[in-house]
Order: C-alpha cells, then sequence, then structure tokens
C-alpha cells in the first residue's frame, strides 16, 4: 500500500492537451473518484499512473518512489478494464493466477489465492469455464478478482461498471465499495456517471479539460460547487441556471420584477457592483413551487410533469426567462398542476448560488451553507 | 417439405463444385495408372484395366528421382512459411499496434511490392540471386520466396492482430508481464487462427512456384521442386503424360497429408472473424 500522488503531470497528443500540468495526492487506502465529461483526460490521468501512458511532463509517485519512468510491469498497479480485458483463450482460474505468475508465486500458493478470492468474491463455481461462458455480471467479478488477487499498491478502475444493466450497476457499486474498504488499498476510480461518483467516493475529484475543476467530498461538493461546471455536472436533476443582475444597492439580484436576497453568508461586497450580471444557480429539488401566489416569488407556467415515484419533476417556462428555457423542479408527488397552469416559484436565499458569468466561478467560497 | 428441398438444393451444388474441383484430379490419377503410351486409348474407361504401376517406378527410379524434388518442396515451402510468418508477423504487430510516423504509407509500401506481377521482378531477383551466388541453390529459392509472400501475409496478419482488442496488452501489462512474454502468452495464441490460415497461404503459394523455381535451379536437380522436376519429364524423350500424371499424384500426397492434419484449425482460421458456426 502507498501513497500514490501526481506531480503537474501532463499529457499531449499532438495538439490537444489531456492532461494539463494536474497535481494530486491520492488518499492513502481511501477510493478516490475521478469524474468529468467525456475528453476531460480522466481515463488519461489513469493510463499514466498505470504505466500504460508516457506522460509528456510530470512525474507520478508511488510513496516516496518516483515511478514516473518504470514501465506498467514493474509497477505495483493493478487495473480494471471497462471491456474487462479477460484473456479469452485462458479459464477464469488462470486469468485470475496470471498476475501471480508474473511475480513468479509457487503452484500451491497461486492456487490458495485465487481460490481464497474467488470465494469472496462468489465465483468459486466458475473457475474451470471461459471467459465467453460467462455472463456480463460475471466476467465482471472475475476482471475484479484478477485485481483482488494479489496485494498492489493501487486498483486503478477506468469505468468497470459501465457495461452492466442498471440494476447490477447499483448492485456492484456497493460491492465494490465494501470490499475497497475490506481491503484497504489505495483505489482511484473513474467514471462518468456523476451519481456513480457521488455514491462512491470518499473523496470526489472533478476534472475539466485536463485540469481539477474542484476536489473533496462528495457532498461538500454538491452542496458548495466551486463554478458552474461543477454545479451543472454534479446532480440529477441538472441545476437550473438563471441570468439575473444585482440591483442599485448590490444587495439583492433581480430576474424582471422579482428581487430576491443575496445568501445570507456571501459578504456583500463580494458580489460586485450595482447592475452587474450574475448566474443563479438553484437546484431542482431547492425550487420552491407554490399553486398559490405567495410572497419574493415568479410565476410561471407548468409545461411538463415526469413523475417519479416518490416525487415529481416538473419543467416550467416563465415569461422573466428567455424562451424556450425551461426550469426544472422538484415537486412532491401530490402537487398536480394542470399544463399551463400558473404557479410561483421560490428560490430561498440560503439555496441559491451565485456565479461570475465571465469567470464561472462561483461568488462565495462559504463555511457549510446550512441545509 | 421447404427444408428438405433446401438441403436437397445446397446438397445438389455442393455436390456440382466438389465434381468440378475432383474431376480433373480423378482423371489425373486414372491417367497415372495407365501403361504409358495407351493414355489417349479408345474408348476411355472409368478405371484402366489393368492397373499399371510402370510410371511411379519410372518416376521414383533413377532416372527421375521425384521424391528427391518432393523433398526439396517440403524444405522450400516449410522454411518460406516459417520465414515470411516471422518477419511478417514482426511487421504486422507493428501495423497493427504499435504507434509510429508513417504507418499508414509503410503499409502501402509494402503492398505495392506485393502488386508487382512475378513476371516484372524475376529478372532483377535471378541477377539478385546470381550476384549472391545462390543459383541452383534451395536458399536461393527459398529467400526471394519468402519476400514475395511478405506482403500478403503481412496484410492478413495485421487484418488479425487489429482486430485483438489493445486492452488485452494493457491487461496484460499492468499484470506484470514484460512486452515479449505478452506478445509469447497473450498476442500470439489468441493470433493463432490467423497465423495458420496465412501459413496455409503461404506454404501452397510456394509449392505451387513455377516460375521463379524454374529460373533459380538452373535445370539442376539439386535445386529442383515439385513443378520444376514435373516439367523435366517432358523434355527428357518425350511427353508421357502417365509419367506426369504419376508425378502430380505423388506431389499431391504430402499436401494432403498436412491439410487433414491441421483441416480443424485452418477452417478456423479462415473463417475467424466471420460468424460463428
Amino acid at each position: 500500500m502507498a501513497q500514490v500522488a501526481v506531480q503537474q503531470i501532463s499529457k499531449r497528443f499532438g495538439s490537444v492537451t489531456a492532461v494539463d500540468e494536474l497535481t494530486w495526492t491520492f488518499d492513502d487506502g481511501g477510493l478516490t473518484v475521478l469524474v468529468g465529461p467525456s475528453g476531460c483526460g480522466k481515463t488519461t490521468l489513469l493510463r499514466m499512473i498505470a504505466g500504460l501512458e508516457e506522460p509528456s511532463g510530470g512525474q507520478v509517485w508511488f510513496g516516496d518512489l518516483d515511478v514516473t519512468a518504470v514501465p506498467p510491469w514493474e509497477r505495483n498497479a493493478a487495473m480494471v478494464f471497462q471491456s474487462y480485458a479477460l484473456y479469452p483463450h485462458m479459464t477464469v482460474f488462470a486469468n485470475m493466477a496470471f498476475p501471480l505468475q508474473a511475480r513468479k508465486l509457487k503452484k500451491d500458493a497461486i492456487r490458495r489465492q485465487v481460490e481464497r478470492t474467488a470465494q469472496a468474491l462468489g465465483i468459486d463455481h466458475l473457475l474451470r469455464r471461459k471467459p465467453r461462458e460467462l455472463s456480463g455480471g460475471q466476467m465482471q467479478r472475475v476482471a475484479l478478482g484478477r485485481a483482488m488477487v494479489r496485494q498492489p499498491d493501487v486498483y486503478l478502475m477506468d469505468e468497470p461498471l459501465s457495461n452492466l444493466d442498471a440494476q447490477l450497476r447499483v448492485e456492484m457499486r456497493g460491492e465494490i465499495k465494501r470490499l475497497q474498504r475490506a481491503l484497504g488499498v489505495t483505489t482511484i476510480y473513474v467514471t462518468h456517471d456523476q451519481a456513480e461518483a457521488m455514491t462512491m467516493a470518499d473523496t470526489l475529484v472533478v476534472l475539466r479539460d485536463g485540469r481539477i475543476e474542484q476536489a473533496g467530498d462528495p457532498e461538500l461538493i454538491y452542496r458548495q460547487p466551486a463554478t458552474a461546471f461543477v454545479a451543472g455536472f454534479i446532480g440529477s436533476p441538472m441545476i437550473n441556471f438563471i441570468d439575473v443582475r444585482l440591483d442599485e444597492t448590490g444587495a439583492a439580484w433581480m430576474l424582471g420584477d422579482l428581487r430576491g436576497a443575496l445568501p445570507a453568508r456571501l459578504p456583500a461586497a463580494a458580489a460586485g457592483t450595482a447592475g452587474q450580471p450574475l448566474v443563479l444557480g438553484i437546484r431542482p429539488e431547492d425550487v420552491v413551487v407554490s399553486r398559490e401566489a405567495i410572497p419574493d416569488s415568479l410565476p410561471a407556467r407548468a409545461v411538463v410533469r415526469e413523475p417519479l415515484g416518490k416525487e415529481a419533476l416538473l419543467l416550467l417556462a416563465a415569461d422573466a426567462l428567455p424562451a424556450g428555457s425551461l426550469l426544472r423542479a422538484i415537486t412532491p408527488p401530490d402537487l398536480r398542476p394542470a399544463p399551463d397552469e400558473t404557479v410561483w416559484l421560490h428560490f430561498p436565499p440560503a439555496r441559491i448560488h451565485l456565479f461570475d458569468p465571465t469567470t464561472n466561478r462561483a461568488l462565495q467560497s462559504t463555511i457549510g451553507s446550512p441545509r | 417439405m421447404r427444408r428438405s428441398l433446401h438441403t436437397l438444393a445446397s446438397l445438389v451444388v455442393t455436390a456440382v463444385v466438389a465434381l468440378f474441383c475432383l474431376l480433373p484430379l480423378y482423371w489425373v490419377l486414372v491417367t497415372s495408372l495407365k501403361r504409358p503410351g495407351t493414355e489417349f486409348r479408345l474408348p476411355l474407361r472409368a478405371w484402366p484395366a489393368p492397373v499399371s504401376w510402370e510410371s511411379y517406378l519410372t518416376v521414383l527410379g533413377p532416372d527421375f528421382r521425384i521424391q528427391h524434388a518432393i523433398l526439396n518442396s517440403l524444405l522450400v515451402s516449410a522454411a518460406v512459411t516459417a520465414g515470411a510468418l516471422f518477419l511478417a508477423g514482426l511487421a504486422a504487430y507493428a501495423i497493427a499496434r504499435l504507434r509510429f510516423r508513417y504507418k499508414v504509407q509503410s503499409l502501402t509500401l509494402i503492398q505495392m511490392a506485393g502488386m508487382a506481377p512475378a513476371i516484372v521482378v524475376i529478372a532483377p531477383t535471378f541477377v539478385l540471386i546470381r550476384s549472391l551466388g545462390l543459383l541452383s541453390s534451395l536458399p536461393g529459392l527459398i529467400l526471394p520466396n519468402i519476400a514475395y509472400s511478405i506482403p500478403l501475409s503481412t496484410w492478413l496478419l495485421a487484418a488479425y492482430f487489429a482486430n485483438l482488442p489493445f486492452d488485452l496488452e494493457d491487461a496484460a501489462k499492468t499484470d506484470g508481464w514484460p512486452p515479449f512474454q505478452v506478445f509469447l502468452r497473450v498476442i500470439l495464441p489468441l493470433a493463432a487462427p490467423g497465423l495458420f490460415s496465412a501459413g496455409v497461404l503461404v506454404f501452397l503459394g510456394s509449392w505451387g512456384e513455377f516460375m521463379l523455381a524454374l529460373t533459380i535451379s538452373m535445370g539442376l536437380p539439386e535445386a529442383q521442386t515439385v513443378p520444376v522436376a514435373i516439367l523435366g519429364f517432358s523434355q527428357a524423350f518425350q511427353l508421357q503424360w502417365a509419367w506426369v500424371s504419376a508425378g502430380i499424384v505423388l506431389s499431391l500426397l504430402p499436401v494432403i497429408v498436412l491439410v487433414l492434419l491441421f483441416q480443424k484449425t485452418v477452417i478456423q482460421g479462415l473463417t475467424a472473424g466471420a460468424v460463428r458456426y
């Protein structure tokens, strides 16, 4: 086990910069999730840690060892691939024994270790089968088993669940997290699925264009996104972004006739000068929807209602918004406005996020807003 | 009813195609068993009576020694197959799997070399082999045959390697195996059907190759392969179809044995990447 770190690491493919001078130290023994849209560099970063991709600059550290120039077969990193990458000409047993053979273990030691790991994953009855005789879920477990059969410095997982159906994926999320806890091996997990990232991460690292956009505790990132990008990427249904401006006092935001207080946590001076445009972000579950007029609210028309069971997603249009743009609000299941019925939306000051439209950064860095 | 009609139709078509291929062979066999000089005697019979082994004794005898040519052919074809697969395998692996500049161009270049008709390159090849002092020798036959075989087998193998998932190589590397071991333990086993089908094509190509063999052997029996030796039957005294036929039948035997031995693998290789059956 070792603390894995990257220092000012870069990767360029021709004129494209996939990873841009990125520095991060991964929690020793923790599960760090790299998340971001496709092309953000998360897989490239993972492959550089594995040694499969040579960095254009910077270093990779395993503990206090600089492994940047060490080839993958001499690094002690176990990788799980999106495609599972099971060797089709070998049995499950041979697949799992393969990394142990590379380490020149004795035959009976290999057998014992493979059997123990297979048992822990519930695949001990499959050891004699070939990969093509397995279901997707079973192949996934074998791929995990091949990584877990040895004691690596780090587990690297590249979207290991994305080929599974939705139900199995949720089940395996928990399973991987449980196994990771039990083994206590530093794990770096790549996904583009923000829900998977939120549920699994001890530490969440949001990447964009080869840089870290924000990193830390997943719930804190959800509550206090540092940029509009993070706010938009983390959370489903997606956060609402509304163009507003500061009023003449500089202490409230304005959207048409509606005036709203700035969050109490935001120092008045932080917002900027009177009349300055801002982007207001509010998560769908934070929008208060009322069928009767309430103070400090925005009249809107219900356009579509999507029942989700325990709640419903309401899509709303408002005259104060640009034509064609819809707001999303999560509402209790018993709130059922008729199509085109006028409802009133309230944005609680404590729940709004304000972003500078030029830098896209959040206006404040507050300490734990109450929820 | 429909189903059995369908089966019947495919049976008939298969039979026609098989007859088309096998009838000439059958005729060669029949001719080889006739007494020399009686090949064209009428009426034609489905089976010669009496069966005569005279032609076989002649072509195996001291005048012709076709067994010598068969051995030469086997040596040449085996060496060409091994050499071409090795070189084409390395080239194909690089083209299919490694990143380097001018990759597409190098494959195009190899392909262009393969497009030149044999007759175009025969004169320069002859001069080259003469300069190397390899005329009338098996190496003089093997080296150019390897070169001729490389374009097609590189192309076949590159297509095959390219279809192997990259993740498998990466997985083997992170599992702790260095590149050459990855090649041996993962790539080659997975490419075995492809190597086999390329190998069969190369082997048969060089087994039947005539023009180069004729040119390089310079009429000396030491370097004669089967096709050249059979040509010799017609020049020696007169055209004896029974001898020629006996030579052809004998030269087919090793190939038939090889095909029977590797039949299953060959079919696997030729249909690899196609539908499963």
